[in-house]
């Protein structure tokens, strides 16, 4: 029989990308992913491992939901007052200048929500499992890349 | 949570120069995209149908949105780094700490992620978890256990009155914290939490209820909500009789998301003053300092 780390070794990546999606970003995905983990560990001996990884993530699925019980999603889709004088999207579609193709998902994904959600660098550390480093490093990247297309395109 | 921290973002000099260059500028009318963890949850049927709905027929129409939810995720689908399957390992098999006295009462947020799992995450038709004390097997517990979170201490004067309704059913804003601490302390997490996060709701401006309403996150392993309520928090007006509170129970739920330097930051503060977290603050400092 495998020992629960042996388990835990296994289905951690899939239960995490799991828990990630339904939440949509990596520090709560981490807790939902723990407590899924946890409970496994508690009821170890009595869980057939033909049910795995299923049982796990049925159990961050309805975490999942959970949480979203307690958001105020209504909230998360109208910005605040305060947003008018943050940066909006492009008006015209197509244009989004964060779109170029020589970019990765990653720099976009940093670049849409420094400059378009008006998120700082920790806040999307935390939501994409990123240090402040790592984001700055990531932004300084695609914004140097973007510049140097322009310079190219003009001159 | 609303759309993370609603403050205007502050851009370097360098970013500003960047963003003329390539010719993006700020709209008057603002974003009206939805929050980006909402992209991928509205595909996967774990939203209320009605904000699902909206969110999908926004995303069928944005150009940019439709970008952000394939950008996410193929970021989301690759493995997680080397520190996030440590830190969930550690949250997983920590045992424990209960202060002397306060058994079972106060534990750290590991042991509360546990209550918090048991309370309403058993899924349908499982049985029951088995009994603490197999737990033993369990390592060493990750987190300093100098950083126990135990009820906030919140002062008697000068708290704002929240009148509703009649004056004779005046209660206290710190009443009403109370309660809610009360019935954290019988082991209701999470609904002391609701109770709280509708006291802060009406008392948009009180630090004290931020400040019960994180600590409370805290004990029942919500960290990263905990960090969201102390990060919106912290614009609001200081408030001196719960400053070291506050920045003591902000600094354990940076510790607990690794955010170190700034919860550094913190307990230096906390540790410098001499109050009545200063010993404990002192202390963690020392532990994240080894």
């Amino acid at each position: 029989m495998e020992t629960f780390d042996e388990v835990y070794q296994r289905h951690l990546p899939t239960v995490l990308r799991v828990a990630t999606r339904v939440v949509g970003r990596r520090d709560v995905a981490e807790e939902i992913t723990a407590d899924a983990f946890l409970e496994l560990y508690k009821q170890f001996d009595r869980i057939d491992a033909a049910r795995l990884p299923g049982w796990l993530l049925t159990v961050v699925r309805n975490r999942g939901i959970d949480y979203w019980r307690r958001q105020q999603t209504e909230r998360l889709m109208v910005p605040e007052a305060e947003s008018a004088a943050m940066p909006s999207e492009p008006a015209r579609e197509g244009e989004n200048p964060f779109a170029h193709p020589a970019l990765k998902p990653i720099h976009r994904v940093c670049l849409v929500l420094r400059y378009q959600h008006g998120l700082t660098r920790e806040e999307i550390g935390r939501r994409l499992g990123l240090t402040d480093t790592q984001v700055r490093g990531h932004l300084q990247y695609a914004l140097t890349l973007l510049r140097k297309n322009l310079v190219a395109h003009t001159g | 949570m609303m759309r993370e921290t609603k403050r205007t973002p502050a851009f370097d000099a360098d970013e500003i120069d960047a963003l003329r260059d390539i010719g993006w500028q700020p709209a008057a009318d603002g974003s009206v995209c939805p929050d980006s963890s909402l992209l991928l949850a509205a595909e996967d049927g774990v939203l209320d149908d009605v904000i699902a709905d909206r969110v999908r027929s926004h995303v069928q129409t944005c150009a940019t949105c439709q970008q952000l939810s394939r950008d996410l995720a193929a970021v989301f689908a690759e493995d997680p780094a080397g520190d996030a399957v440590a830190r969930i390992r550690a949250r997983v098999t920590a045992a424990p700490s209960p202060r002397p006295g306060r058994l079972y009462l106060w534990l750290g947020g590991l042991a509360a992620a546990a209550a918090m799992a048991w309370f309403l995450f058993v899924p349908r038709g499982s049985t029951p978890p088995v009994p603490e004390t197999q737990l033993a097997r369990a390592t060493p517990v990750a987190i300093p256990t100098v950083f126990v979170v135990d009820r906030p201490i919140i002062p008697p004067g000068d708290v704002d009155l929240t009148v509703r309704g009649d004056v004779s059913k005046r209660v206290s804003l710190e009443d009403q914290i109370a309660a809610a601490l009360d019935r954290a302390d019988k082991g209701d997490l999470a609904g002391a939490i609701l109770e709280l996060e509708q006291v802060a709701k009406r008392n948009g401006t009180s630090r004290i209820a931020a400040l019960a309403l994180g600590a409370v996150q805290l004990r029942a392993g919500r960290n990263a909500e905990a960090v969201e309520t102390f990060d919106r928090a912290q614009g609001l007006t200081p408030n001196p009789a719960v400053t070291d509170e506050f920045d003591w129970f902000y600094s354990i739920a940076l510790v607990r998301t690794a955010n170190k330097d700034r919860a550094r930051t913190l307990l230096d503060g906390v540790c410098r003053r001499g109050g009545a977290r200063s010993a404990s603050a002192c202390a963690g400092l020392a532990e994240l300092n080894r």
